[in-house]
């Protein structure tokens, strides 16, 4: 069994992401972070997440096929900082998760949902172009749906290790140890934009003060190859 | 301990198959004989198709390799040697989309033209893919088309010997890591492939593909990394 230092590995996922990054009003993030954590952003200056997850496979901390062993699902995370601690963390406000086995979900912030999502990819030589079109059905009238389209330039290998907690009980942690691929499809904050056409809608009544017409997305980041290790500590 | 000379990450389909033993045996130096998959999901296999969409291959430093993206599809036959039976992997024939792979590290690679379309439709546990691949060169090219229900892949890891069929002094050793989809085995019973047409007109492999072969499993792999280290 792996492990990162004395703690062992508690499960394991391959899989293909999409983030959204934006910037909405930080005082109705607060709002929703547990004491003390504080609303931190990301490098590019995001304040709010959006993670489309395909999972191919999700392993359990033996390496066998996890009870939602494929399935895919939405992620909405606040980039959080403890102001006691300096601790930073992804701090999870819900998933939106297609497979029944994943409610309540290591975070408990999982809600079921009826996720689609198509994605075709033509390549014409070496740089193909890919569009996506995610929808994530919450109830009726309640969805959030993405359209992308883009042509993919040169990948970049991009391990990472972050810390994630739950809006629900900030006491969960997961550590993440990841080794992805990642293609900067939009960064405002340096001028990087590949985008051909894009179009969000989030519809779902839980997160309606946060796409309230106010929010601006700020990246998009297309992760094709991406895989992890998550570890307690 | 063996110091990597690179590392690729890409997606592959794996097409095995089962072509006229006598044509492949002549193409083997002395004294490799062919080993065709014994038992499990590929039983009987003697001939591997493999089309990948290399996604990132970067050097022993870790930076872009100038094979860095590619779309390639790949022949390779499973051997023994006929003396001290270690298993090598000889590589026959590379299409290659990328002009800085041709003709490769093993010199069997070609440049050709390259296009795919795939298009992966899911909903909750259900996802359906249909690829179309198509490599093609002055003298003819290759074409793989199917269509397959995914189901839920198996990680698996494993070492190769591979070595160049036009010189196997010309040997690397490969470690794989990769989710493994078998959507079609003849031999497992695993029918989740549809619509599936494989066309290989490259004059060389000619007697391979003469209508006499046929498709015994095709792998889905949607994930893979490898480790390519030198032989010692």
């Amino acid at each position: 069994m792996a492990t990162s230092g004395s703690a062992p590995v508690l499960d394991s996922t391959i899989a293909e992401r999409i983030l959204l990054g934006f910037q909405v009003r930080p005082e109705v993030l607060q709002s929703r972070l547990p004491a003390p954590w504080r609303v931190g952003s990301t490098p590019a200056g995001a304040n709010l997440v959006v993670i489309f997850n395909e999972v191919f496979l999700n392993q359990d901390a033996g390496g066998a096929p996890a009870p939602d062993a494929t399935t895919r699902y939405l992620g909405v995370v606040v980039p959080g900082r403890h102001p006691d601690t300096r601790e930073e963390a992804s701090i999870n406000l819900r998933i939106f998760a297609a497979h029944p086995q994943a409610i309540p979900g290591k975070y408990r912030t999982s809600l079921p949902a009826v996720v689609r999502r198509e994605q075709r990819l033509v390549s014409e030589g070496l740089a193909p172009t890919v569009e996506e079109h995610c929808t994530v059905r919450v109830s009726e009238g309640e969805e959030i749906d993405l359209r992308l389209r883009y042509t993919r330039g040169a990948v970049t290998h991009v391990p990472t290790r972050s810390r994630g907690r739950s809006s629900a009980d900030p006491a969960v942690l997961r550590v993440y140890h990841v080794d992805q691929l990642a293609y900067t499809v939009r960064d405002a904050s340096k001028g990087v934009d590949h985008v051909l056409d894009f179009a969000f809608r989030a519809t779902v009544a839980e997160l309606s003060d946060l796409f309230d017409g106010a929010e601006r997305l700020v990246t998009i980041v297309a992760s094709p190859w991406y895989s992890r290790r998550v570890y307690s500590e | 301990m063996v110091a990597s000379l690179n590392v690729t990450r890409d997606t592959k389909v794996q097409v095995r198959l089962h072509a006229s033993l006598p044509a492949l045996q002549r193409r083997l130096p002395h004294p490799w004989i062919v080993a065709s998959s014994a038992q499990g999901p590929h039983a009987g296999a003697n001939l591997i198709a493999v089309f990948s969409e290399v996604l990132l291959r970067q050097d022993a430093g870790g930076r872009p390799a100038p094979n860095a993206v590619d779309l390639s599809a790949t022949f390779l036959i499973p051997t023994v040697h006929a003396e001290t039976q270690d298993p090598a992997t000889f590589i026959l024939r590379a299409l290659t989309a990328n002009p800085d792979a041709a003709p490769g590290w093993f010199r069997v690679a070609t440049l050709v033209s390259a296009w795919r379309a795939r298009t992966m439709t899911g909903e909750d546990q259900h996802t359906m893919v249909t690829d179309e691949i198509l490599l093609h060169a002055a003298d003819g090219g290759v074409e793989l088309r199917l269509e397959y229900d995914a189901g839920v892949p198996v990680r698996t890891q494993w070492s190769t010997t591979v070595r160049s069929i036009v010189n196997p002094g010309l040997a690397r050793i490969y470690r794989s890591d990769a989710l493994v989809d078998v959507v079609y085995s003849a031999p497992a019973g695993v029918a989740r492939a549809r619509d599936v047409r494989l066309n290989v007109a490259v004059p060389p492999l000619r007697d391979l593909f003469d209508g006499t072969e046929r498709v015994v499993s095709i792998a889905a792999v949607p994930w893979f990394f490898r480790e390519e280290l030198a032989l010692d």
